[in-house]
C-alpha cells in the first residue's frame, strides 16, 4: 500500500463521513476501543489470578480469557463492516434503480397521455385511466424513495438557511389550494410571532406538505383543518389539526414506519412513507415529530425545531 | 405565426408523445436528438423557446446550455430544461447560466409541461 491508501485507512473520522455513520460505530475504531478494553480485562483478571494461583496459571487463565475475547471482538466488528458494506451498497442499487426506472416511467406516462387524448372508445378509455392510475402511483413511489434514499444515505453535509415558518407554510397551502377548494375545507392559520429559524427550509416544506396532504386527504368534504404556528420552551412549533377520520388506536404506534398504511386508509391513495419521511427529516434537523389521534374525531400532528 | 419549440432529448418516445401534444396545441415543434444537432436547430430555426434535456449523447446538456448562451444568435432564446435528473448542484448551474427553469420530467404530466411552455412563451 503507498502512503496515500495507508492514511486514508488511519482516517477513520473521514470514513465515517463518508459512510454517514458517527465515528463510535466506526468499526476499526470500535477494534481499538474493544483493544484497550481487552487490555485492561487481561490486567485485572491477571492480578485477580495471582490472588488464588500462581503467576503461571494465572498467565494460562489470561491467556484462555483472551482468546475468547479476541473471538468475540473479531465477531463483532466483522458483523459491523460487513453491515456498513451492505448499507451503502443498498443505497448506490436504490440510486441507480430510480434514476434508470425514470425514463421509461415518463414515456409510459406521457405516451398513454397523448394516446388518451385520441382514444374514443370509451371501454378503452377506461383501461387507460387505470394504466395512467397506476403509472401515477409508480411515480409518486419513486418520488418517494428518492427522498427516503436522500435522507437516510445523505452524504452531503446540509446548507442550512434562515427563513420563516410562516411563509413556507403559506407557499405550501398555496400549492395545495387546488385539493383544498376541491373538498370544500375550511383551513384556519394561526401565527404567533416566532423568530425565523435557520435550518433546511426545502426539507420542512417537504414535512409540511406531507402533513397537510394528510389532513387534506384523510378529512371528508366540509372539513376543517387548524394550523397554528408558536413558540414553545425555545422551540418553534407547527401543529396541524383535521377532524378528519382519525388513526386507528391499533394502528397508531405504526404510523411512522416504512411503507406502513393504516387500516382505515385502504381507500386513499398513498406511498406509506410521507411520515416516515417526516420522521427521518426531523431526526436529522434535531427536531421533534408527535401526534394525538382518535378514530371518528380527527388527527393532530405535530412538529418542533430548535431555535438558536 | 405558429411559435416554434426546440425539444433537445435523445428518447423517441419523449420526443414522439411531446410533439404530439405540442401540435395538438398549435406549436411547431423541432427536434434534436443530440446537443450537437440542438445547436445547429437553434442557430438554424432560431425557435421560441428550447427544452433541453441534460443525459444526451455525446454532451451534457449543461454544456450544451453553455454554448447556447455563448452564442449572440441564440442567447436570448429562453430555456427550460427538462430532465430526470435531480441533482441539487446541476439545477443551480442551469439557473446560474440563465435557464428559465428546471423541470423534473418524471413529476410532470404532459398536460403540466405545456401550461409551463404557455406561461414561458407569454412572457
Amino acid at each position: 500500500m503507498n502512503l496515500k491508501e495507508i492514511l486514508w485507512e488511519l482516517n477513520w473520522p473521514a470514513q465515517a463521513k463518508k459512510y454517514g455513520i458517527p465515528l463510535w460505530q466506526h468499526p476499526q475504531f470500535l477494534f481499538l476501543v474493544n483493544g484497550i478494553l481487552i487490555i485492561l480485562l487481561d490486567l485485572s483478571i491477571y492480578l485477580i489470578s495471582l490472588r488464588f494461583f500462581s503467576p503461571e496459571i494465572a498467565a494460562l487463565i489470561v491467556l484462555f480469557f483472551t482468546i475468547g475475547f479476541l473471538i468475540i471482538s473479531y465477531l463483532l466488528t466483522h458483523t459491523s463492516d460487513r453491515l456498513l458494506e451492505i448499507n451503502r451498497l443498498k443505497s448506490e442499487f436504490l440510486d441507480i434503480v430510480l434514476h434508470e426506472i425514470r425514463n421509461p416511467i415518463t414515456a409510459f406516462s406521457w405516451v398513454l397521455e397523448v394516446l388518451m387524448t385520441k382514444e374514443r372508445d370509451n371501454e378503452k378509455q377506461e383501461y387507460l385511466q387505470i394504466l395512467k392510475e397506476n403509472t401515477k402511483k409508480i411515480q409518486n413511489l419513486i418520488k418517494d424513495l428518492v427522498i427516503v434514499s436522500r435522507e437516510e444515505f445523505a452524504k452531503i453535509p446540509s446548507q442550512k438557511s434562515v427563513f420563516s415558518l410562516e411563509e413556507i407554510t403559506k407557499e405550501v397551502l398555496k400549492d395545495f389550494e387546488k385539493q383544498i377548494l376541491s373538498k370544500n375545507l375550511k383551513i384556519s392559520l394561526n401565527v404567533s410571532p416566532i423568530p425565523k429559524i435557520i435550518s433546511e427550509p426545502e426539507k420542512i416544506k417537504i414535512v409540511i406538505s406531507n402533513l397537510l396532504e394528510n389532513a387534506i386527504l384523510y378529512s371528508s368534504e366540509g372539513g376543517k383543518i387548524a394550523i397554528d404556528l408558536f413558540e414553545e420552551k425555545n422551540k418553534a412549533v407547527f401543529q396541524i389539526i383535521d377532524n378528519g377520520r382519525g388513526i386507528p388506536k391499533e394502528d397508531q404506534r405504526f404510523i411512522f414506519q416504512k411503507f406502513f398504511r393504516a387500516k382505515n386508509s385502504k381507500d386513499v391513495e398513498g406511498t406509506g412513507l410521507g411520515l416516515y419521511i417526516c420522521k427521518t427529516i426531523l431526526q436529522k434537523l434535531k427536531g421533534q415529530i408527535g401526534f394525538q389521534s382518535e378514530e371518528g374525531k380527527g388527527s393532530k400532528f405535530y412538529f418542533s425545531l430548535p431555535l438558536k | 405565426m405558429a411559435k416554434k419549440i426546440l425539444f433537445v432529448e435523445d428518447d423517441r418516445a419523449l420526443q414522439k408523445a411531446l410533439g404530439e401534444a405540442l401540435k395538438n396545441e398549435g406549436y411547431e415543434m423541432i427536434s434534436a436528438f443530440t446537443g450537437e444537432d440542438g445547436l445547429k436547430m437553434a442557430e438554424k430555426e432560431k425557435p421560441d423557446l428550447i427544452l433541453l434535456d441534460l443525459i444526451l449523447p455525446k454532451m451534457y446538456g449543461l454544456d450544451v446550455l453553455k454554448k447556447l448562451k455563448e452564442n449572440f444568435q441564440t442567447k436570448e432564446i429562453p430555456v427550460v430544461i427538462l430532465t430526470n435528473v435531480e441533482k441539487i448542484e446541476d439545477v443551480e448551474k442551469a439557473i446560474e447560466m440563465g435557464a428559465k427553469g428546471y423541470l423534473i420530467k418524471t413529476y410532470y404530466t404532459l398536460k403540466d409541461i405545456l401550461e409551463k411552455v404557455k406561461k414561458e412563451l407569454e412572457k
